[in-house]
């Protein structure tokens, strides 16, 4: 089945890869409905296309994704804060066992 | 008026006979013979039951089936509940989640760790990922539910944790909508950290055609 370049952008405004789900669609449900998605994507594809920002499902989702990665502060925050936790951790432990309360190993005495 | 069925005697059938009160809003539907007088079909419409039905009218063969206290339920409605055979270990970034065992998949949808819509409608789709190992060197940790028109993010900060939890789940439920010959799946991501995140078996991922 040979996509125009106006249904393959219509198919590329929803899903990721356009070649790849017409190649699954038409072993599970044929050309009807790669025909189907078309028709019922179109109108929105259409209202959409002509906005100055416009991005489709791939460009969206890699979009996304770029805002979920932290910014190297963060990165360097977070790393920060884990060594200001294991260092508690440590001095809470080393404290337990000079207390009693846990043994050489840091586990409860029997 | 005693008689609440329209009997051919009483010309209601067919086309050009005058209007009679009180018989039309009682009748949904009523099957003809050629000659044009009529079968009993479906009669008497009453105040506390939507129909009552000529049993000799229902299809044998429907898939639905409707006990005597009302549950329905239907043999050929798209449903699955997919489990993971074994442990699922150090997965990469934006792996795909494993699941080998089907519980059941009605309709046979499920294949290759992938649900694909038989029909245009709207999917209930639900996950539980038990995962071990989840390194505290992660800044954000996430499972992600793909459909073909959209993804479904669920996630974890495990930054936050004082140490690496042997033990955490992350749950998911989503009613999609999905075109034909659309696909769900899933994956699990993460940013920093190792790869050291294992899917325990006791992970699933179930949905059906809600409507």
């Amino acid at each position: 089945m040979e996509l125009t370049n106006e249904e393959r952008e219509t198919l590329a405004h929803v899903v990721l890869d356009p070649d790849a789900w017409v190649a699954h669609a038409l072993e599970h449900g044929g050309e009807a409905a790669v025909t189907a998605k078309i028709e019922r994507w179109r109108p929105v594809y259409e209202s959409e296309k002509a906005k100055p920002d416009y991005k489709n499902r791939s460009q969206r989702d890699a979009e996304e994704a770029e805002k979920m990665k932290p910014t190297p502060e963060q990165i360097a925050t977070a790393a920060a804060e884990k060594l200001i936790r294991v260092k508690m951790r440590e001095q809470a432990i080393a404290e337990l066992i000079k207390e009693g309360k846990l043994t050489a190993d840091g586990k409860i005495p029997k | 008026m005693a008689n609440q069925r329209i009997l051919a005697t009483e010309e209601m059938v067919g086309y050009g006979h005058a209007t009679k009160a009180d018989t039309l809003n009682r009748h949904g539907f009523i099957e003809h013979l050629e000659d044009g007088t009529h079968q009993k079909a479906m009669s008497h419409l009453t105040a506390s039951r939507l129909m009552k039905c000529d049993a000799s009218k229902i299809p044998a063969s429907s898939a639905m089936a409707e006990t005597a206290t009302g549950e329905v339920t239907n043999a050929s409605q798209p449903a699955f509940l997919v489990t993971n055979a074994s442990k699922q270990e150090n997965m990469a970034d934006a792996a795909t989640l494993v699941f080998g065992t089907e519980i059941f998949d009605q309709g046979g949808d499920f294949a290759a760790n992938t649900f694909t819509a038989p029909v245009t409608g709207r999917y209930q789709l639900s996950f539980i990922a038990y995962l071990l190992a989840i390194d505290s060197g992660s800044s954000v940790l996430h499972i992600r539910l793909i459909t073909s028109n959209r993804s479904y993010y669920y996630f974890i900060s495990p930054a936050v944790l004082a140490s690496d939890p042997g033990y955490w789940h992350i749950a998911g439920s989503i009613l999609a909508d999905m075109d034909a010959a659309d696909t769900a799946y899933l994956t699990f991501n993460y940013t920093g950290g190792a790869q050291q995140v294992d899917l325990e078996v006791l992970s699933f991922f179930s949905g059906f055609l809600a409507c």
